[in-house]
């Protein structure tokens, strides 16, 4: 197990090159330029060369790549052109609001999709089943951006009772951090409900018609002994790879949410420093987004073994 | 960029005081005893009067503000007096034309200090360094709470005195003489003296097209005492004050400290003399500000950005909600007082709304096609006259801004400033496409493609461009619209390669000086020629109005006969803000260029 984890590690360096080559040479292909986006429409040509000139994008690409490969590799991500802070700093200011909102909106998934999907799959075709699967398929298909608006529209803009974004540090005032995370967290957690109780459903669907299920309930013991302990265990294996992917993505920042509700996270950031060509900050978020989805991805692998006995990894 | 691009000017009216056209405004001038002649009284009118009131009770008194109406318009000195209160009559007539009867400028009631007014900003600024061309209006909205100039403007758009206690041009406008207010404490506590104001403009000459063209013609400048400027030049230049006053890039004072600190870069500390001081940035968060107890600035009647400027509100709040769903619902919602860029299809809602004070105002922005003179089919002139007689603006403005938003004109400085002019108004909206195909023909045009850049990041350029591609088709144009991301365009824009049409927006300006595509051959479009760059001399040299103006139509109709760039529709501004703000509004402050949240209170 060791091994395999150790070997896991060593083959994200080469998938972390590529990602940074890929980058790298993706955003300076791409046209666009951070000195005329910071010069403004109104600029004369000398103005935008004399920003260029202070902002240190004269270098040949070569050599910035080769600067940003150094430093990157004792993580220092640089600059940001636009914030005139390092990158390190822009991402850990907005790590917060994005970690936060993901555990809510996924701790609220998880709350709303595994008792959903387990009624489902247990009460399979009945009008129940019904209901709760066209939740869970219209929270999937309802966009992030449509459903968010309609919430602040409802719950801030007619009843006034939350406000319609914003962010406020967990720390600074806990009761205003919560009262603004409320709408945020429901509109991603019930997005990433829906496809989760789908899939606990279908796979509990599975599950129940295995022959380890029909023996423990011809051994008597009573139903919810037997989807709870045994049926949902080995159910929640799919799931924990959709799980696992909603929380690689919502980790790297969910740009439409973190949009709609102004929240200052790695999403907003991200979206902003690509209209802005902020390259280091580009560079350095794909950066990091790529380590943490690798690393979850492996986290989720691992816990594979302690939930499920069947799966072995390696030799040993 | 974004802000740029006016997208809040695409708005709804609700009362008559937004379709104030220069014409109704002239007309209620003369009905209110504005003298004529009034192209040049309108400018100066308040100015003159109110930098008298102001300055008398400053050290040099009002012998020295003469001169600064003699000089500081040319068109001061066709002002006359006994108008200063007529802006302020006004809001009065504004507020009997809204249909609603409410007042927009939400006046009335006694000052109230305190509170913290939250304003949404439409984006985040990279920094609040006024010299820098970092684009857009936000980050002058956010700093010239902190910035003060040595002159500025009252509400008819005159020259007024800021920093400035008095100012002195000799007649053959070579000598141009400043002193400054004694007594002007800086936010770090240090008093203003002349060396931090020349610190600062040798600074601003470097970074703002602005310095350049004043430093252009700068022999020396020079400290006479502590608090008194000279400046020698080596030709003739009859704009020193509007150079100085507040704008774009304009030349806000700064501690010599700072600048040494900082050269050329962006200022690490924002420290100003105005009435709020920077206090806390967090990117992508807020930007706040907090009353400057210490705050000395002129006295007067609050007029236009002229007068006293008194910081009723604790604190001012700037918080970056780049995406308009969302800054309009926190508006709505009661989450912020204030917000930039506004659609029209929200203004509608938020008319029904009777927390919120909504209104159309006079154009802040207007549209402009910018013509590729550097490179490629527009170098051609003839094809650039095909261009131009195939343009039919009102359509452009419909699919732009909407009806209602916007009104057409000729004139490239807006109706609200002193400078409007018919000039080559046979060349506007030409809507002419047969005589664009006979020109087409005289050019021996090859049916080589014209490379339309635009982008769908700012949907009203978007809407425009695609109308105009295929008015220019019907005149019988290959048109290839090339649809960028902004930040491409940007880039695109300044290279001469690969574009020859773009289309996009440009803000109000209080002096033709100002515009960059007359006062610069190196602007995007590289318009140039000698009778242009004649007649641009003459505007920044002449010393009296009369001859600045005509200046300034021969050079607008060049623009028409040279086909410099298109000039399309001028878009009415919006301003929405809460009821609970009171005293600001369209008479409170000068909106077209930017609102300022001085003088204005909340009411609890």
């Amino acid at each position: 197990m060791t091994a395999y984890i150790l070997r896991r590690i060593a083959l994200m360096a080469p998938v972390l090159i590529i990602v940074a080559v890929i980058i790298f040479s993706l955003i300076h292909i791409t046209p666009g330029d951070p000195a005329a986006v910071m010069a403004g429409e109104e600029a004369t040509q000398q103005q935008v060369e004399e920003m260029r000139e202070r902002l240190g994008l004269n270098e040949p690409i070569y050599i910035q790549f080769i600067e940003w490969t150094a430093n990157a590799l004792r993580l220092d991500f640089g600059e940001s052109i636009f914030l005139r802070q390092s990158v390190s700093s822009a991402m850990v200011e907005r790590v917060q609001p994005t970690l936060l909102l993901t555990i809510y909106s996924l701790t609220l998934a998880m709350l709303i999709a595994i008792p959903s999907g387990v009624i489902a799959a247990v009460r399979r075709n009945s009008i129940v089943d019904r209901i709760l699967m066209v939740f869970a398929i219209g929270g999937a298909a309802v966009p992030n951006f449509f459903f968010g608006i309609v919430l602040i529209l409802l719950f801030a803009v007619i009843l006034g009772w939350l406000p319609a974004g914003g962010y406020v540090d967990i720390d600074d005032d806990p009761v205003q951090h919560f009262r603004r995370m409320i709408l945020p967290s429901v509109t991603l957690g019930f997005a990433a409900a829906g496809l989760l109780a789908r899939m606990v459903r279908s796979t509990m669907l599975d599950v129940l018609n295995e022959d380890y299920v029909r023996t423990a309930y011809a051994k008597g013991l009573r139903q919810n002994r037997v989807v709870l302990l045994h049926a949902l265990r080995n159910a929640m294996i799919p799931a924990m790879t959709v799980l696992g992917i909603s929380l690689a993505g919502l980790l790297g920042g969910s740009v439409v949410i973190e949009t709609v509700f102004s929240l200052p996270g790695m999403g907003r950031l991200v979206v902003q420093s690509i209209q802005r060509r902020d390259y280091p900050v580009i560079q350095g978020v794909v950066l990091v987004t790529a380590v943490i989805q690798l690393v979850v991805m492996l986290l989720i692998d691992v816990l594979y073994v302690y939930v499920d006995p069947r799966v072995r990894y390696g030799s040993d | 960029m974004t802000s740029d691009h006016e997208r809040e000017t695409r708005h709804a009216t609700s009362f008559d005081w937004r379709l104030l056209t220069r014409r109704t405004l002239l007309t209620r001038a003369v009905a209110l005893g504005l003298a004529t002649p009034v192209v040049g009284g309108l400018l100066a009118a308040c100015g003159g009067d109110d930098d008298d009131d102001d300055d008398d009770d400053d050290t040099d008194g009002g012998d020295d503000a003469e001169p600064t109406e003699a000089s500081a318009g040319g068109d001061a000195t066709e002002a006359d007096g006994g108008d200063d209160d007529e802006p302020t009559e006004e809001p009065d007539d504004s507020d009997d034309g809204d249909s609603d009867g409410d007042d927009p400028n939400g006046l009335g009631g006694e000052p109230q200090r305190g509170g913290r007014l939250i304003v949404a900003n439409a984006g985040q600024p990279t920094s609040l360094d006024i010299h820098q061309p970092a684009g857009g209006r936000t980050p002058q909205l956010i700093g010239w709470h902190m910035f003060e100039t040595l002159f500025t403007w009252d509400a008819e758009y005159g020259l007024a005195m800021q920093l400035a206690a008095s100012y002195e041009a000799s007649d053959d406008a070579m000598l141009h003489t400043i002193s400054i207010r004694e007594g002007v404490p800086f936010h770090n506590g240090n008093e203003l003296v002349a060396a931090d104001v020349i610190a600062t403009l040798d600074r601003w000459a470097q970074l703002s097209p602005l310095g350049e063209l004043l430093y252009g013609s700068l022999d020396s400048i020079a400290e006479v005492d502590s608090h008194t400027i000279e400046l020698t030049m080596s030709s003739p230049i009859g704009t020193v004050p509007q150079l100085l006053a507040r704008g774009g890039q304009g030349a806000a004072i700064y501690p010599a400290s700072v600048i040494e600190a900082s050269g050329t870069d962006f200022v690490e500390e924002y420290i100003g003399t105005g009435p709020y001081q920077f206090t806390e940035f967090q990117a992508d968060r807020f930007t706040l500000l907090t009353r400057f107890e210490d705050y000395v600035g002129p006295d007067g009647e609050p007029s236009g950005y002229a007068g006293a400027r008194n910081a009723y509100v604790d604190e001012i709040e700037f918080r970056p909600v780049p995406d308009e769903a969302a800054r309009v619902a926190g508006f709505q919602a009661g989450d912020y007082h204030y917000l930039e860029e506004l659609i029209a299809d929200q203004i509608e809602q938020m008319q029904a709304d009777s927390n919120l004070r909504v209104a159309t105002l006079p154009p802040r922005s207007y549209g402009y096609i910018g013509l590729n003179h550097a490179q490629g089919l527009m170098t051609d002139v003839t094809i650039r006259k095909a261009v131009q007689a195939a343009m039919n603006i009102e359509p452009q403005g419909l699919a732009s801004h909407g009806e209602g938003f916007f009104q057409l004109g000729p004139g490239i400085m807006l109706p609200v400033t002193v400078w409007d002019s018919a000039a080559g108004s046979e060349f506007y909206s030409m809507n002419d496409p047969e005589l664009a195909a006979q020109l087409l023909e005289e050019a021996g045009y090859d049916g080589t493609p014209v490379r339309w850049i635009t982008t769908q990041d700012d949907l009203g350029d978007y809407n425009s461009a695609e109308v105009g591609r295929q008015q220019l088709e019907e005149a019988g144009f290959e048109v290839e619209l090339v649809v960028l991301d902004e930040a491409t365009l940007a880039t695109t824009r300044n290279g001469q390669d690969g574009w020859d049409i773009w289309n996009g927006a440009f803000i109000l300006r209080t002096d033709p000086t100002l515009l960059p595509y007359l006062s610069s051959c190196d602007y995007s479009g590289w318009w140039c020629s000698p009778d242009k760059e004649a007649a641009f001399e003459r505007l920044l040299t002449e010393i009296e109005f009369d001859a600045r103006y005509a200046a300034f139509e021969e050079l607008q109709t060049l623009f028409y006969e040279e086909v410099g760039g298109i000039k399309q529709q001028d878009n009415y501004g919006i301003m929405a803000i809460r009821n609970e703000v009171r005293n600001f509004g369209p008479n409170t402050t000068l909106f077209e260029l930017e609102p300022e949240f001085t003088n204005c209170w909340l009411e609890s």
